[in-house]
């Protein structure tokens, strides 16, 4: 480790999975998750694991549930309608407590809701981390499979077509895990003790355990578990001249890079403005862009969809200071997220136009 | 001298006994008349007889069976509708030392989920799965399956299932014994001693097969649902051994040498 290398975003999300001792990995093809694919089946064969190119994506996640299920780190990935039939799982895995990581490797941005709210039926969240670069998608995936052992829980990480095809300069970097407990929960055959059940319905338990709990109960049961990990698991975000900003710009993932950018140039304008890079979408760094709106006069949120993660923005500030959405459905033919809104003058066009109209005295 | 009641036991070859570490035979709710409990008992006796109790993990379909549960004592998953084949997929793939079972309905396999199950076949993954056929949805009230008889009457085809309309039913085990990575399908049923003697056999040699690493060994098991079936409990047995059996005829449809061999 340490050695500075040259390599995709697929290729670093795969070795970090590998350096983390993932075991399995499942997943069916569909663009831009393919070369996840490729380069998973290269590193998991290295180190001994198995890539299943299952028959369908139902069939992938469910694979991953079992693989997991056994104590064994275990990952999936998929995007668009991949992501709307792996749901009927994934929205269960949340409630039978599997620990799991999940790439979602979106096309743009359209599916923030998605990765975020998922997709699924009943009370359910996911971690997720939003890595914007090669490097960070490395050190987030270790930190994926940690979070996701450590609170027993899905953890997600939300990449893209742009994530997966560039190349970096970056280097992977030593993870300490040794405060992880043993895995008590493992259904790896019974051998000298009760036998334990892991049920959609209700997690992993005992044999014998009588206190079968209602539906309701469990919903019930699933919102105490979604509050524990918003209280528990520790959001991140970037954030950059918020003491002086006016306006603060908010970006996730790959498309930030562009945000930041323009942001650097209007800075160089003397404009006022800072921006917060949400690292984790959830929980939704709240911390962060409460500070940013108790300084600034407005919030511009900029990302490539209709404006979902303005939602999750407006939530925060309770109306503290108004936020505006400056983003764009991704034009480009693909709907990769490769679009005229990510071009530099667009976007500072975009940011100048929301900055001088609110210096505009009402 | 008359022998004490313990020279007398002492005497007794046993021959036959009540599971104790793989079955709990205590009490369920589960239909009189139910065939599924006996299907479960069965595969139970085997995994005693074998002793892999403690090395087995079973993945369970949803359907009335699943309360069914606490009967098995050995590690579980309960998976969802259809699902339990790929589920079994990771968890030998990840743990190939242990025995690892599915255990699923005709409404759960066969309606939802019969890819998830061809394609396990077809990929020769190393476990077994049973099959619990009543051709119904029993546990929703008694609805059609895909392995529903012609005329058969469910709740969703009160004047009996209509080919014009719904199709024919599939026939499961010789279905699966067409693929080359199937080492072993049987269809059994426990409709009567004579059969569940010999439903006992196929769920042996399944499992054997499994033990032997020949790839993928299927049991279907047909199984009373009197309720479904709108009958007394008396007449299911008599209406599967005259009516049921003809068309899901009992028997073996695929066993290679080896399975053949080691039984
Ligand atoms: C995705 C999904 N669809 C429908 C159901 C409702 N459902 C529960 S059990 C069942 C039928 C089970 O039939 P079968 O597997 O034949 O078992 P049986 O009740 O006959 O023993 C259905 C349709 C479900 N649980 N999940
Ligand atoms: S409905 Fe049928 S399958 Fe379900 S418990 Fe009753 S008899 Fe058994
Ligand atoms: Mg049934």
């Amino acid at each position: 480790m340490g050695d500075k290398q040259l390599i995709d975003g697929s290729k670093a999300i795969a070795h970090s999975a590998a350096l983390a001792g993932c075991r399995f990995y499942a997943s069916y093809p569909i663009q831009p998750n393919s070369h996840l694919i490729e380069e998973m089946t290269q590193e998991l064969a290295k180190i001994g694991g198995v890539t299943m190119n299952a028959e369908s994506e139902g069939e992938a996640i469910n694979m991953v549930w079992g693989a997991a299920a056994t104590g064994n780190r275990a990952m999936c990935s998929t995007t668009v309608t991949g992501m709307s039939l792996m749901h009927e799982a994934m929205s269960e895995m949340f409630a039978a407590e599997v620990a799991y990581v999940f790439v979602h490797m979106a096309r743009g941005q359209t599916e923030y809701r998605v990765g975020t709210r998922g997709g699924g039926h009943g009370e359910y969240r996911y971690i997720s981390y939003a890595p914007h670069t090669v490097q960070e998608a490395a050190d987030l995936t270790r930190l994926a499979f940690y979070t996701a052992d450590k609170f027993r829980t899905p953890v997600m990480i939300q990449a893209d077509y742009i994530l997966t095809h560039t190349v970096e300069a970056m280097e992977f970097h030593d993870f300490d895990e040794s405060d992880l407990k043993e895995k008590d929960w493992a259904i790896d055959g019974a051998k000298g003790r009760v036998p334990r059940i892991n049920s959609f319905i209700r997690g992993t338990y005992s044999l014998g355990d009588k206190s079968a709990m209602a539906y309701g109960e469990l919903q019930e049961r699933a919102m105490e578990r979604i509050a524990y990990l918003e209280e528990n698991v520790p959001s991140l975000a970037e954030t950059g001249h918020l003491d002086d900003a006016d306006l603060v710009v908010i970006s996730y993932g790959y498309v930030s890079r562009f945000a930041k950018y323009a942001v650097g140039l209007l800075r160089e304008e003397g404009m006022k403005i800072g921006f917060v890079r949400p690292i984790t979408m959830w929980p939704f760094p709240k911390k962060e862009v409460l500070e940013a709106a108790e300084k600034a006069k407005a919030l511009a949120v900029f990302e490539l969809n209709n404006g979902q993660m303005v939602d999750d923005v407006r939530l925060t500030v309770l109306g503290r200071v108004p936020v505006h959405f400056i983003g764009r459905i991704s034009q480009d033919d693909s709907g990769f997220g490769m679009g005229k809104a990510i071009e530099i003058p667009n976007l500072t066009a975009k940011i100048r136009e929301t900055y001088e109209q609110m210096k505009v005295p009402a | 001298m008359p022998m004490t009641k313990e020279q007398a036991k002492e005497q007794l070859k046993k021959v036959w006994s009540l599971p104790k570490n793989s079955v709990n035979l205590g009490t369920h709710h589960m239909c009189p008349g139910c065939g599924e409990p006996m299907a479960y008992r069965i595969i139970g006796e085997i995994i005693e007889e074998m002793g892999i109790q403690e090395n087995l993990i079973q993945v369970a379909g949803i359907g009335c069976y699943s309360a069914l549960d606490v009967m098995m004592q050995n590690d579980r998953i309960n998976a969802l509708h259809g699902r339990a084949p790929s589920v079994a997929t990771g968890v030998k793939r990840m743990l190939p030392d242990r025995f690892v079972i599915t255990i699923q309905g005709d409404g759960d396999l066969v309606s939802e989920g019969i890819a998830e199950a061809v394609h396990c076949a077809a990929r020769g993954e190393n476990f077994t799965v049973f099959l619990l056929n009543n051709m119904v949805n029993g546990e929703t009230g008694g609805h059609m399956t895909a392995t529903t008889m012609v005329g058969h009457k469910t709740k969703s085809t009160l004047q009996g299932r209509d080919a014009k309309v719904h199709g024919m039913p599939i026939k499961t085990a010789e279905l699966l014994a067409q693929l080359e990575g199937t080492a072993y399908s049987a269809r059994g049923s426990v409709h009567s001693p004579a059969a569940i003697i010999r439903t006992k056999r196929m769920v042996r040699k399944a499992l054997h097969a499994q033990r032997d690493n020949l790839g993928f060994s299927f049991v279907e098991i047909l199984t009373m649902c009197p309720t479904g079936w709108f009958m007394e409990t008396w007449e299911a047995p008599q209406f599967m051994e005259d009516t049921m059996t003809k068309y899901f005829t009992l028997g073996e449809f695929k066993v290679p040498e080896a399975v053949e061999a080691a039984a």
